[in-house]
């Protein structure tokens, strides 16, 4: 066992807080995951695993960082389990507590719900199905998910989404008594029921995502901490479930998406839009990640909405520039995503890519056609007329479709550019 | 003079695993300093079971075993300081008692000699 004093001597302040902070927050998923499957009390696992926690903090500055850490954080967490479970169940020996282990990871229920029908015996994997089941409202699977299986603290999870401290706080509790009360099952659910069950696991790591990487309101256009978690917990399910398509084209999209994080926003913290930004500041590892976990995709032969967003981001990621873009393609992408799941967002981006392919005329026809009212907060439908209009010279009436775009967005960037275009317009009018 | 300092577990502060992470870093970074400058002669954390021994006229008996050591010590270190004051200032920095508690003990170099 090296002495972490030692250990300590050789490297920064900062990358050791660095290596036992990520540490910790990997590992926080597993070890609830873990805990929670014996206990069977999402709770008493947090309980449990902090403990095991704070036990690591007043052993390895002293006695040294063990050889295998995580290995040393899951045997302790098990064990302080174990006491707990001695304690409520009266179990007395260690071979008692472990055929409790194996009867509760797969034969304590009578309809087998516990069995991991695919073999993926992971149980991050059912806290993730757990955090994220339908019973939920979609707010408290998020704060479930950020909470139990990331790892962040209700304050945490509360500055992210701009919400009360004291209102997620009761997110958290009402959502864990849903579950205890409504017993809801602690699995991976069978295969028919999978790809049902596996949409609000991916729309929670997305919003996740995308609230990271559009901000909804604030002074910046992104919260990286939330961009990567989104995508650290969007591989954990891919490293879990390497077989689903859907997934490698979350994870797909997501790093084409991130790849674009540095260009968008100037020096002055400014949004720039795709078509101004500097491609030599887009992220190669990440264009080349995304394109990997897409072919992989593909070669399940299973697409759906992911991989298709991922397909047109991927478009934009192998252009030299704006108008090299594969624009015909996209706008092909967006018809099969708008075949495949409709939405009124869908048809508004196909539309910027008719507006690119075949000119603004058309796109607003397409626009004219949407079903409004369903984006009648949203600030890029106007802001999208407004464009079209610009480039066709209609610029009175593209001022008044940016100023309703300017009223509906809380973003003091997006309201930045929202008053440049206003005053362009306005500028070259008179 | 030397100083016993005993820590109690770690009971409060930042909990979260970031937070955690943080703590034990810092704690880390302190006792490599400290055994850099010399100030720590020896130390360790403790076994979280204990077993308490009592004797009880003649003979003696265990009167209990396996203990946790849920409210007891955590660590300890020996310490090199000039006085009780300077020991102290020394606890007070370590990480691992903000917050937390750290009893500190001087070594009686008095005792045994008569």
């Amino acid at each position: 066992m090296p002495p972490a004093a030692d250990d300590a001597a050789s490297r920064s302040p900062g990358e050791i807080g660095r290596q036992v902070e990520d540490l910790f927050r990997r590992e926080w998923g597993s070890l609830v995951a873990a805990v929670a499957r014996l206990v069977r009390d999402l709770d008493r696992a947090e309980e449990i695993v902090q403990d095991t926690l704070t036990a690591a903090l007043d052993r390895w500055p002293l006695g040294g960082v063990p050889e295998r850490p995580g290995a040393w954080l899951m045997t302790a967490a098990r064990n302080r389990a174990f006491d707990h479970l001695r304690r409520q169940r009266r179990i007395d020996t260690k071979e008692a507590a472990i055929a409790y282990d194996i009867e509760a990871g797969h034969a304590q229920r009578p309809d087998d719900e516990d069995r991991d029908p695919h073999g993926l015996a992971d149980d991050r994997l059912r806290l993730i199905f757990t955090c994220c089941h339908p019973a939920l409202a979609r707010e408290s699977q998020v704060a479930l998910t950020l909470r139990l299986v990331a790892g962040l603290t209700t304050a945490e999870i509360a500055r992210a989404f701009l919400s009360a401290e004291a209102t997620v706080a009761q997110r958290l509790v009402r959502a864990k008594r849903l579950i205890r009360e409504r017993d809801l099952p602690y699995g991976v659910p069978s295969a028919p029921e999978l790809p049902a069950r596996m949409v609000p696991v991916l729309a929670v790591l997305y919003l996740v995502f995308n609230e990271g990487y559009t901000a909804g309101a604030g002074d910046t256009l992104l919260r990286p901490d939330l961009c990567e978690e989104g995508l650290r917990l969007a591989g954990l399910v891919a490293d879990l479930m390497p077989a689903e398509a859907e997934v490698l084209g979350l994870v797909s999209l997501m790093e084409l998406q991130a790849s674009r994080a540095a260009a968008r926003a100037d020096d002055n913290g400014a949004m720039v839009l795709l078509p101004d930004q500097d491609r030599t500041r887009w992220d190669r590892d990440r264009i080349e990640r995304g394109l990997r976990h897409l072919a992989r995709a593909d070669a399940l032969g299973r697409p759906g909405p992911y991989q298709l967003q991922a397909a047109i981001a991927a478009c934009h990621a192998r252009a030299g520039s704006w108008d090299a873009t594969d624009w015909r393609r996209i706008a092909a992408l967006y018809a099969a995503l708008q075949a495949m799941a409709p939405s009124p967002v869908v048809e508004l981006n196909r539309a910027v890519a008719v507006s690119m392919a075949e000119g603004p005329a058309a796109a607003l026809e397409l626009l004219d056609r949407l079903d409004a009212p369903a984006l009648s907060q949203y600030h890029l439908l106007p802001a999208t007329r407004a464009d079209f209009l610009r480039r066709l010279g209609r610029r009175q009436e593209a001022a008044a479709e940016y100023r309703r775009a300017l009223a509906l967005t809380a973003n003091r960037v997006e309201q930045g550019f929202l008053r440049g275009r206003i005053a362009e317009c306005e500028g070259q009018e008179a | 003079m030397r100083f016993l300092l005993l820590f109690s577990p770690t009971r409060g502060g930042d909990q979260s695993p970031a937070g955690l992470g943080r703590r034990l870093a810092a704690f880390a970074e302190w006792v490599a300093e400290a055994r850099r400058d010399g100030v720590i002669r020896s130390g360790a954390p403790l076994a979280a079971r204990w077993t308490r021994l009592r004797r009880e006229g003649a003979g003696s008996s265990v009167s209990e075993r396996d203990g946790l050591a849920a409210d007891a010590v955590a660590s300890y270190l020996v310490i090199e300081a000039p006085d009780l004051e300077a020991a102290l200032r020394i606890a007070a920095g370590c990480p691992a008692a903000d917050p937390g508690t750290v009893a500190v003990f001087q070594e009686d170099s008095a005792a045994g000699r008569g």
